[in-house]
């Protein structure tokens, strides 16, 4: 299948143990209508904050052609275009220790497979992974299998490089499962200094 | 305004001219103000740290053919970040020609500066609005009107 024509970027950032930290989780849609992209952003960010701790928020969404016609924009959910700060954190702590739960992500192509950690778990999440493992905490739980597939409904995809190139050679493989391997500690990066006013501009 | 989103700042020639990809210009990435909106649309002139792949030839925008020099993100002009100069198609899809926009103090584009724009950065407080100029800067208040100039200047009420 041709290479993905859409790139969808989602940023949050969150309190972290002794400094906030920022980090982004990148997605491919379907179709080439940047419009509808951003919705589709917009419904995932929706369903996606239930999975985050307290002081945990996603900043931004922002969806860019792939190059070489490099167009993009950014929606903030916070603060910027007026919007209340409607997708925090479900409540519970966050794990300042930063475990990720990190799944597989299985598409049309069985060699076409990636890695998604899911960050800024809620303690909620992560004491039921310490108490009944990581199987039982992903199929007991209604958010995963709600947001696996919506996933999979919104038919995002995986970018598979089939030729090094140069120019390298991508193809477009949808998405057909997604579930957890195991967990881990993972370094996040520094914000991306949303509320200090520091963006690119 | 707010074109994108990043951790640090950055100096790059950009490509800007619709058709003529020889065409560069030097841009320097900075921190937004506060009070900064988001670029209201898609716009060609995002970051290229964000590819998958670098480098990454694009048409027009920030280009990895050329060198990145780091930069403090200090901004160096006085806009507010909640309008933009030039025409929006522009910025999807290249300016029509290197042209230059006029420009106030602190090389910000004219376009981009509050009401009443033209404030001089550490000068004296002179508004260049056509209605009051004459008055604020120091001119008697004679108000130039068909109906009052001659009584105003001593004429006699007939």
């Amino acid at each position: 299948m041709a290479d993905a024509q859409l790139r969808i970027i989602i940023g949050f950032e969150s309190a972290g143990g002794t400094a906030p930290t920022g980090w982004s989780e990148t997605w491919y849609p379907a179709g080439s209508n940047a419009d509808d992209a951003l919705i589709q952003a917009k419904a995932y960010v929706a369903k996606r904050k239930e999975l985050l701790g307290m002081g945990a928020t996603v900043q931004f969404a922002k969806v860019t052609n792939i190059p070489p016609n490099r167009q993009s924009k950014i929606y903030f959910f916070e603060g910027k275009e007026g919007t209340p700060t409607l997708f925090t954190g479900s409540g519970d702590q966050y794990d300042p220790t930063q475990v990720d739960l990190l799944m597989r992500v299985q598409s049309t192509t069985p060699a076409a497979r990636r890695q998604w950690a899911i960050s800024g778990l809620p303690d909620s999440v992560t004491n039921q992974l310490i108490q009944s493992g990581v199987k039982d905490t992903f199929v007991t739980s209604p958010i995963f299998k709600q947001l696996i597939a919506l996933i999979k409904s919104l038919g995002w995809g995986i970018r598979k490089k089939t030729a090094n190139g140069p120019p390298p050679v991508f193809t477009f493989a949808s998405i057909t499962d997604i579930f957890p391997i195991m967990v881990r500690n993972r370094k996040r990066g520094r914000p991306f200094e949303l509320f200090r006013g520091r963006r690119l501009a | 305004m707010v074109m994108d989103m990043g951790r640090s700042c950055y100096t790059r020639k950009m490509k800007f001219v619709r058709g003529d990809q020889s065409q560069t210009f030097l841009a320097t990435w900075y921190f937004a103000a506060a009070s900064a909106k988001p670029f209201p649309g898609f716009h060609l002139f995002s970051s290229a740290v964000w590819d998958i792949v670098h480098p990454t030839p694009v048409t027009l925008g920030d280009s990895e053919n050329f060198q990145k020099k780091w930069s403090t993100g200090r901004r160096f002009n006085r806009s507010d970040g909640t309008t933009f100069a030039g025409p929006l198609e522009d910025f999807l899809e290249g300016a029509a020609a290197p042209g230059d926009l006029p420009r106030g103090t602190g090389g910000t584009p004219v376009v981009c500066l509050k009401d009443p724009f033209g404030l001089a950065l550490g000068g004296e407080d002179v508004p260049v609005v056509p209605d009051l100029a004459a008055l604020r800067k120091g001119a008697t208040d004679t108000i130039v009107s068909s109906d009052y100039a001659g009584l105003k200047k001593g004429g006699t009420t007939s």
